[in-house]
């Protein structure tokens, strides 16, 4: 069983189908993360500093996994025809030739400086 | 499942005008307390709007011959023409996944609250069951207008419509038929939809004879041809272009009107080239006109082809017995898709006609990619180039 706190996406507003109480039900009183600390806390294995130190390097981080992934160019764009099927068929060879060409010709309306080469 | 990848339309603005919604709405004092901005949700809409739109949307003149109009985008002209069918139909009924608090585009919005929880409900997640209910309801004589979330996930229901919905009438000699069922679903690339929210299956149904498909390519045509589909005595499945629903604008007449189905529509005439597309990629096309008369001085004639099935062959092959070259763009993949079919028709029509072999230029044979999707799209240098091409054969 899982239950989703925030909002499925940006564009969805879940309080058009389920109400805030429900959310905070689930995310004040019953969250099984919450639940698990308070249980912790009460048998003094967990702590506020332990608590807060452990927040910031988590968040520290996923932050920097975020950076770092961003930085990292995308695939070379011809891996758009690997992975269809275990081998490259004749039609797939095909195309991926003439987008390559497609791509010499026209190389400046691609954002081909995002993609390893 | 379809309703739990619910989808994020983010193309530029909009994800910021869905929530300035969502806050000016009744919720909007819970909206800061709930929205959980994760950091991979800024980064990710960071990178995807790094690039432009891949088509500009030109709004249709203004038509005044359906009385008064109003601007809407294309999910309020769906919504105009579901609310003018539940006004002026008592048996119509609306249902699919989330469709009773709006649609997770916005289509259905304020139409449970009009006209009752018996008239626009819920589905479970079951696309074979919505189909299946859809069909029920229209032999038993309602109107049924059933609401596939996307259209990449219309494949469940798959046995429904092929199976049943387009042999009904065939099977039982003309005793019973499902032709009140109108099915909608949003359809096409988006941006950023990846594998399952991008998708173009018109081909597949394109080989089913007894249904009609129909795609089209703004506000005006989207509620014209839907009040057509709803009213057609044959079971039709209507795609709505996603990328649309909130890009393309245009003044709206707020009463009801009807398109004919099965009729293509000439944009802009032309001697050189014919240009045929439907949906999204017709704004492609438009633009593609513009750049082979301004770099190459070549005149193209335009055509949305708006019914998919059964198809306007004739328009198409008057235009290029006139031009001597045809085009056919769609995002679908190359192997099969509707292309194929209208190549292969006005190559047995016009054999003497031609000037060039008839250029595809669709989506490659693969899925729908996801960071390749700018590789991966017709997009306009790809039917520029198709033209140049062609002239030059």
């Amino acid at each position: 069983m899982t239950y989703r706190i925030g909002h499925h996406s940006t564009s969805d507003d879940s309080s058009a189908y389920r109400s805030v109480d429900e959310v905070n039900y689930w995310d004040k009183q019953d969250h099984p993360i919450s639940r698990l600390r308070h249980y912790m806390t009460a048998r003094s294995w967990w702590g506020e500093d332990e608590e807060r130190a452990w927040r910031k390097q988590s968040r520290r981080l996923v932050m920097e996994a975020f950076e770092k992934a961003e930085r990292r160019l995308k695939p070379r764009a011809e891996l758009l025809f690997t992975d269809v099927y275990e081998e490259v068929p004749a039609n797939l060879e095909k195309q991926r030739e003439g987008l390559w060409r497609h791509l010499q010709q026209y190389k400046e309306h691609y954002p081909l400086d995002t993609y390893d080469k | 499942m379809a309703a739990a990848a619910r989808f994020l339309l983010r193309t530029a603005g909009s994800s910021k005008a869905s929530i300035t919604n969502v806050n000016s709405g009744l919720h909007g004092k819970y909206g800061a307390t709930l929205l959980r901005v994760s950091p991979s949700c800024n980064l990710l809409a960071k990178t995807q709007r790094r690039y432009a739109a891949h088509f500009t949307f030109q709004p249709e003149s203004v038509q005044t011959e359906y009385g008064p109009t109003q601007k809407m985008n294309l999910f309020q002209s769906v919504t105009s023409a579901l609310d003018n069918t539940l006004a002026s139909d008592p048996t119509a009924v609306i249902f699919g996944e989330d469709v009773a608090f709006g649609g997770v585009f916005r289509c259905t919005v304020g139409l449970r609250d009009k006209y009752g929880k018996d008239r626009v409900f819920n589905t479970p997640l079951c696309e074979q069951g919505i189909v299946g209910f859809g069909i029920g309801v229209a032999v038993a004589g309602a109107t049924a207008i059933a609401e596939i979330q996307f259209a990449d996930y219309i494949y469940p229901a798959f046995d429904q419509i092929v199976n049943e919905a387009a042999k009904y009438r065939y099977r039982s000699g003309n005793l019973f038929d499902c032709g009140n069922l109108t099915i909608r679903a949003p359809w096409g690339c988006v941006g950023h939809g990846s594998l399952y929210h991008s998708q173009s299956p018109e081909a597949f149904f394109a080989h089913c004879p007894g249904i009609k498909v129909v795609i089209p390519r703004g506000p005006v045509q989207a509620k014209g041809l839907l009040l057509s589909c709803i009213a057609d005595k044959n079971p039709c499945i209507f795609f709505e272009p996603k990328i649309l629903y909130r890009a393309a604008v245009d003044q709206v007449p707020v009463e009801p009107y009807q398109i004919p189905l099965s009729e293509a529509e000439i944009l802009q005439e032309g001697s050189d080239v014919t240009l045929v597309a439907w949906g999204t990629q017709v704004h492609v096309i438009k633009e593609v006109a513009a750049m082979a008369q301004e770099k190459l001085g070549v005149s193209c004639e335009v055509i949305d082809l708006q019914t998919i099935l059964p198809w306007d062959a004739e328009t198409i092959c008057k235009s290029v017995v006139k031009t001597g070259r045809l085009l056919v763009s769609h995002e679908a993949p190359v192997t099969g898709g509707f292309a194929a079919e209208i190549s292969s028709t006005v190559q047995e029509e016009c054999f003497l006609n031609l000037e060039a072999p008839i250029a595809r230029v669709c989506g490659y044979d693969t899925p729908f990619p996801h960071i390749f999707e700018p590789f991966y799209i017709p997009d306009k240098w790809k039917c520029f180039d198709a033209v140049k091409r062609m002239i030059n054969y």
